[in-house]
């Protein structure tokens, strides 16, 4: 890990603004002084209680919001994106075209969604449904489209917010699988999750966040060992 | 609506405006695409919050579809009544051909006025009741079911021209029924206020990019 990181945080802090009353507002900081960097081919974990910010920290990785305060450098020009199944899926649309579209609002260009299509039908395994409109579906076939288009339009960083396996056992397995490959296979993962075997099994590192602090960073045994011990004395 | 009107105004008021269901055709169409497409797009913005929450995109995107949308169907609805105008008494004339630009012309007020909404609603929601009384006030204020010229008093009329509708529509009318050009200089001041009022307002929603997330989800 000598090279540099992809994307590096300093000093980040985050704070929700909201609405109590007409015009009182609440705060609540969600983050306060995150460190944290992402070198590329690596899985990060993200250890963390409910609360601890962990889904406001993807969102600020991704983009979607700006911190307050600290800064988040991006070392190079990249396409970041949060694993979110069936993202902006239309009912009256097929299933090839709600690919495309999700394809697109990933990020991809029109010409790569279209690309991906054969593996994203292969993928999802749907046959001749693949092209009748989604309204048509049951819950776990959009299950599996919507993960069959997140893994094949992956970004340069993939950040997942613990969603491992949809659909039926046997998709469930398959797509677990497709995940772990995909995450040994040098694809850069920031991984959120509460399952700590999981962690154990994927990342190659860990960061440990309490009370919107990064607590520890370190390989993933000697946090985990750290957080375990520390929930034990709670 | 059309029938209703046409019963109150073009029978028992009897006002003797010629062509009247031609006439009440053409403003109602013009107006309900304005009407609409700004209404529709109000909320476009707020509405996305979802999706703002999952990927990071322009929040241009959000009236920009909602109008695009509105203007697809619109085209469909001029058809038809370019083709009811062509069976009509009224006469074809030369002056349809500046029937495209007349669109132009509202489809940039309309993108104008509806972006400009669609930024300020997340941040004062309220907004919405405002537009939507203020779309009501306006549709009694076009001239779309009766002609201004007979009923507001001469140097009161320009005072109604200041709204942008009641010229378009007038617009409309002379190239479609009056087989006239249209008031090319008051359609050239439309396309000017209009065409600023995009810019500030996508200048608008590109500045929130990142506020909108927060403010819409608080």
């Amino acid at each position: 890990m000598t090279v540099q990181p992809l994307v590096s945080l300093e000093h980040v802090g985050c704070r929700y603004q909201f609405r109590r009353g007409r015009f009182q507002f609440g705060f609540y900081e969600a983050l306060k002084d995150i460190h944290l960097s992402l070198y590329e081919g690596e899985t990060l974990g993200i250890l963390g209680r409910n609360g601890a910010g962990k889904s406001t920290l993807l969102r600020l990785i991704a983009g979607i919001i700006q911190p307050d305060s600290g800064s988040i450098t991006y070392h190079r020009d990249l396409n970041i994106s949060l694993l979110t199944l069936q993202l902006g899926f239309s009912e009256e649309l097929n299933g090839r075209d709600n690919a495309i579209v999700s394809a697109m609002l990933l990020g991809k260009s029109k010409q790569e969604a279209v690309d991906g299509l054969d593996a994203i039908q292969d993928f999802a395994e749907l046959g001749e449904w693949f092209y009748e409109p989604i309204k048509s579906y049951s819950s776990g076939m959009r299950a599996r489209l919507g993960f069959a288009v997140a893994m094949e339009m992956s970004p340069d960083i993939l950040l997942v917010d613990e969603v491992l396996g949809v659909g039926d056992e046997a998709f469930r397995n398959k797509s677990t699988a497709a995940m772990k490959a995909k995450m040994k296979s040098g694809q850069t993962v920031l991984f959120v999750s509460h399952n700590l075997p999981t962690i154990r099994e994927l990342c190659s590192r860990v960061i440990w966040i309490e009370d919107g602090v990064t607590r520890m960073e370190g390989q993933t045994d000697y946090v985990l060992e750290h957080y375990l011990a520390h929930m034990k004395n709670k | 609506m059309m029938t209703v009107f046409y019963v109150v105004f073009g029978i028992f008021l009897n006002r003797g405006t010629d062509h009247y269901v031609a006439f009440l055709l053409v403003g109602l169409t013009v107006w309900n695409w304005f009407a609409r497409s700004v209404q529709h797009s109000c909320l476009s913005i707020f509405h996305g919050r979802g999706l703002m929450m999952q990927v990071n995109l322009p929040k241009s995107f959000f009236p920009l579809e909602v109008f695009l949308r509105d203007a697809f169907k619109h085209l469909f609805v001029s058809a038809l009544l370019l083709f009811f105008l062509f069976a009509y008494s009224t006469p074809v004339s030369i002056a349809w051909l500046a029937f495209p630009v007349l669109l132009v012309i509202q489809a940039v007020l309309i993108l104008g006025v509806g972006a400009l909404c669609a930024a300020v609603v997340p941040f004062l929601p309220d907004v919405t009741f405002i537009v939507s009384t203020g779309i009501q006030l306006l549709f009694f204020g076009s001239g779309i079911f009766f002609k201004i010229e007979d009923v507001v008093l001469p140097q009161h009329q320009f005072i109604m021209y200041l709204n942008p509708m009641a010229g378009l529509i007038k617009a409309y009318r002379d190239i479609l029924i009056h087989a006239q050009w249209p008031d090319w200089a008051y359609l050239g001041w439309v396309f000017f206020f209009s065409c600023c009022l995009l810019v500030f307002a996508f200048g608008l929603i590109r500045k929130f990019d990142h506020i909108y997330p927060r403010v819409c989800n608080q």
